[in-house]
């Protein structure tokens, strides 16, 4: 009995002081980001939106773009919680849209990669129901 | 050879009695609704408290601790310091955010400083099992249920809030050194909602504790009992003895005395005094083999017994009362007396008829120092 609260004594005093490990994210400079017209003749809209932990903190200086391959392809603009973008391409393309969003404020880059393909005059989500982007941290 | 006794000993605390101070570190974890992917949800808790033992099953005290509560915030939740339109409509705007570092998901950690004091009632599972207070048992454990009084600091953009908690606890603990206990303990407190500044919905947070510890006891553990219960031993030579008064004498001035009456006095068998203490053998604390089984000892009862055969031997039986509950006193004293008597019958062959055993409990103490009252006396009286 003695032994075993003696063991529970240091375990505690262990778990109680361990160090609280303060994780660290990559921040980045606001990027300048601009998009490609040129040779282009057709688009696609989007209507999005962000998560709801992370709308809370869309700034003026915000940048959400989308990108084929390194190509910008489109620079959204931000109105009432949602984020009103066309995405510029060939008519017969259908490469993967990379979307990559800049926070001013806490000054993490996000992005949602490979999940939808580009399509001539399609949609990705509509102001009643936009797309909420599956954003990850860029590191 | 005895049938037990059905014995139910209270007990009672005096004022000065049984009280006890505490020191405890260990860490304490906040389980808060919309607290999304909190990485170091773990804070110290440490804190000290005071309490008594009113009586070997029930007892209360006092805790403190302070430091800090972790949690975690979210950009979309209601804050309070955030009014819109007076007190009855909040805003998610969180004046804490400014002082925080935001993760890539939204949310924050908030350190909340506070002080609590507790209140709580305690039972001891040990002494509920013995039916009392035994000295000699070092493990107990405790569960506890109380009130306690939040007191949120004014901080960083968390306004100062004023909570009643609910708490429940559970102690395990060890005693190490005469007055010195080791614990282990953890605990739940039951927080209301906005305790934190938060809005979340919910009625209640839970914190949950744990820790390490030391208590120390302010002298040593005793309670008087006041009531019993049960039926009479009704046992053949051995007897409970309410008070009796014993005249003291060594063996030399008790074989003079013997001399004398049989000189002088026409009757031979005749003693000038109902009873007289021969012999006394001393135990020690909680047991019932001598501190010393000195064969001189059975040797002087012997003796007299052989030189006074109109005699027979009283062997009192005694424990002192600072230790142990009455009933267990009673079994001591019961015990050492039968040790005494099983060594003049087994290896002295001494007649069994012209010996008999009280057992005194502690209900006499012949001597203010404990140790001496851990006796027993054989006391010699005349065959009528």
């Amino acid at each position: 009995m003695k032994k075993i609260l003696i063991v529970l004594f240091f375990a505690t005093f262990c778990l109680a002081t361990s160090c609280k490990k303060e994780e660290s994210y990559r921040t980045f400079e606001r990027p300048t980001w601009e998009t490609t017209l040129d040779g282009y003749s057709v688009s696609m809209t989007c209507v999005m939106t962000l998560d709801r932990n992370i709308i809370g903190y869309v700034d003026s200086d915000d940048i959400l773009a989308a990108f084929i391959g390194d190509e910008c392809r489109g620079i959204a603009e931000y109105t009432k919680d949602k984020f009103f973008l066309n995405i510029v391409g060939s008519p017969e393309e259908s490469a993967l849209i990379t979307f990559k969003y800049y926070s001013a404020k806490t000054k993490y880059l996000y992005q949602e990669e490979g999940l939808h393909s580009f399509a001539s005059n399609g949609v990705l989500g509509v102001s009643d129901e936009p797309y909420v982007l599956q954003l990850s941290l860029v590191q | 050879m005895t049938s037990a006794q059905d014995t139910i000993s209270l007990g009672y605390s005096s004022i000065k009695q049984n009280w006890y101070v505490d020191g405890f570190y260990g860490g304490q974890i906040l389980y808060s609704t919309d607290a999304e992917n909190r990485s170091n949800r773990l804070t110290h808790f440490w804190g000290f408290d005071f309490g008594k033992f009113f009586t070997p099953f029930i007892g209360m005290e006092i805790s403190f601790d302070a430091l800090k509560k972790g949690g975690s915030n979210s950009s979309y939740g209601l804050y309070k310091a955030d009014e819109i339109g007076g007190n009855t409509m909040f805003g998610n705007n969180d004046p804490y955010r400014e002082f925080a570092s935001i993760k890539p998901n939204g949310t924050y950690d908030v350190d909340i400083k506070y002080l609590s004091s507790k209140l709580m009632f305690f039972t001891s599972i040990m002494n509920i099992i013995h039916k009392g207070y035994n000295s000699s048992c070092k493990y107990d454990f405790y569960p506890y249920l109380g009130i306690g009084y939040l007191r949120v600091v004014k901080q960083d953009g968390i306004p100062k809030a004023n909570a009643l908690t609910t708490d429940l606890s559970f102690k395990a603990k060890y005693s190490v050194y005469k007055n010195v206990d080791v614990f282990a303990q953890c605990g739940l407190s039951i927080l209301p909602d906005l305790f934190d500044g938060r809005i979340t919905g919910s009625m209640h947070h839970a914190s949950f504790n744990f820790s390490c510890g030391i208590r120390y006891n302010f002298g040593s553990k005793h309670f008087s009992s006041n009531i019993y219960k049960g039926k009479d031993i009704e046992e053949e030579n051995i007897r409970t003895v309410a008070q009796e008064p014993i005249i003291e004498h060594d063996t030399v001035y008790v074989e003079k005395v013997v001399e004398k009456n049989v000189k002088d006095s026409t009757d031979k068998n005749k003693f000038v005094l109902d009873s007289l203490a021969i012999v006394t053998i001393v135990f020690p604390i909680g047991k019932s083999v001598p501190i010393v089984d000195s064969k001189i000892r059975y040797q002087q009862i012997v003796n007299f017994l052989n030189n006074n055969p109109n005699c027979k031997v009283i062997l009192h039986g005694y424990a002192d009362k600072e230790t142990g509950t009455d009933y267990i006193n009673y079994v001591l004293s019961k015990k050492r007396a039968e040790y005494v008597y099983n060594q003049l019958i087994n290896k002295y062959n001494v007649d069994k008829n012209r010996l008999e055993i009280v057992a005194n409990s502690s209900k006499v103490q012949h001597y203010d120092i404990a140790d001496y009252n851990r006796i027993v006396i054989a006391v010699a009286v005349l065959v009528e």
